[in-house]
């Protein structure tokens, strides 16, 4: 299983999350995203566009480190691993 | 009356080891442009002036508001109307010190950001939109000087330091802004002042490094992604790293600096106001005694002061800067606002 975090903002847009742990079973990070659309249908359109590629104000971190692949989102992840949902902030 | 101390001011800052009276010189030395005084911005100048940082520059196109005041901690009740980047210079003249801090009230856009940040040696996001902050980024690249990401909704912030060339630019992490709509804002989440006050405490300590640091040591400082939540007590610290195929800091294509700012009306972060721009070539100034003339004989009720003509119309509220910009309060769509300031103010 890989553990999901998700930034705090992206709860207004899928309340549903809200409060849940996230842990789903993926071998890359294109899992992950399909894992978390099963849970909350529209979450996928929001992280990826419709060719599949990161949107660009979204980033993805497995560890600490920030995904090589924005294209195919095919960064490999081992179980115990935690993935990290990120997007720019535009307050201040 | 004697001369201020300084050494004594900073002493416990000095007993820092990783600051030091070396690196407390380098901070008196430092010249900083802070872009944006309000929330963030507020906190960082605050933060850059209380440590000595000597020369501060700050530069905002807005004006205090009372629903500021419970996160804006360089205003008080009565400086609503005013200019903030005044406002909060007259609040920090009052701390003392060596700093020097200067007050532009200014929109900040690619004609200008080079004057503005004339003899700046590290720029501070402040800015409560990204399209700034796209431009800062395309600037600093170019020039090779480092600036400080901030930014901060509801409870959460995020904060990267960028120094060109040696860490990741903001368009390496976040390839472009997205489009309007996509992102909570201050209206739609809120915003809570220990919120700003963290993600400005990082962007302030961050800074304060680098200035503290010889340019020549700063690759030792980790290009680290910062998310804090303060309502939750989460924390994220994450390695940002550079993107080969970056356009900015890899291609170096900058092209948030050949976007002109002439004509431009933008919606600003919560706030249900547009702010507009005079279209049309060079620099506009305003007549503001002349057009508050003009107002009154036709029956409108203006306040023209500091520098700024207020006055009401079609239930909006209008700010007319010199420079000939306006904020339009009451209204989201910029086209509205355009042709709203168009009808009363001409362009």
């Amino acid at each position: 299983m890989v553990q999901v975090h998700l930034t705090r903002h992206l709860f207004a847009f899928f309340p549903q999350l809200e409060g849940r742990a996230l842990e789903v079973e993926a071998s890359d990070v294109a899992g992950v995203v399909r894992a978390l659309e099963a849970l909350a249908p529209g979450i996928g359109f929001y992280v990826c566009d419709e060719r599949g590629r990161l949107r660009p104000h979204v980033n993805v971190f497995i560890g600490n480190s920030m995904v090589r692949d924005r294209r195919q989102l095919s960064d490999a992840l081992a179980p115990g691993d935690t993935v990290s949902i990120l997007q720019a902030l535009s307050g201040g | 009356m004697s001369a201020p101390n300084f050494d004594a001011r900073f002493d416990r800052q000095v007993r820092f080891a990783a600051l030091g009276a070396a690196g407390q010189a380098r901070l008196e030395q430092a010249s900083v442009l802070v872009v944006g005084c309000g929330a963030l911005g507020g906190s960082l100048a605050l933060q850059l002036v209380r440590s000595g940082v000597g020369h501060v520059r700050l530069v905002d196109r807005d004006v205090v508001e009372l629903t500021n005041l419970p996160r804006q901690v360089l205003f008080e009740e009565r400086h609503i109307g005013r200019p903030k980047a005044l406002a909060a210079q007259e609040t920090l003249a009052r701390i003392g010190g060596p700093s020097r801090v200067e007050a532009l009230a200014e929109h900040v856009d690619a004609d200008n950001l080079a004057e503005l940040a004339r003899g700046a040696q590290l720029l501070l996001d402040g800015t409560d939109n990204l399209a700034t902050r796209y431009l800062i980024n395309d600037f600093c690249v170019e020039r090779g000087l480092p600036w400080i990401y901030g930014g901060v909704v509801g409870a959460a912030g995020l904060v990267l330091p960028i120094v060109p060339q040696l860490g990741p630019c903001l368009r390496c992490v976040f390839p472009e802004p997205p489009p309007p709509g996509a992102l909570p804002t201050c209206d739609t989440a809120g915003v809570i002042l220990p919120a700003v006050a963290a993600i400005a405490a990082l962007q302030c300590a961050a800074a304060l490094r680098l200035v503290a640091t010889p340019r020549e040591r700063w690759s030792e400082i980790e290009p680290h992604l910062i998310e804090l939540d303060v309502w939750r007590l989460e924390s994220r610290v994450l390695s940002a790293a550079r993107d080969p195929e970056c356009p900015c800091c890899g291609a170096r294509e900058f092209p948030y600096l050949d976007a002109s700012g002439e004509g431009l009306a933008i919606s600003l972060c919560g706030r249900n106001t547009v702010q507009v721009r005079p279209g049309g070539g060079a620099r506009a100034a305003a007549d503001l005694p002349a057009l508050a003339a003009r107002l009154e004989a036709s029956g409108f009720e203006l306040v023209l002061a500091d520098g700024v003509l207020r006055f009401s119309a079609e239930g909006k509220r209008f700010t007319v800067f010199r420079d000939a910009r306006a904020l339009i309060e009451g209204l989201e769509d910029p086209a509205r606002a355009r042709a709203l300031y168009d009808r009363f103010l001409g362009s």
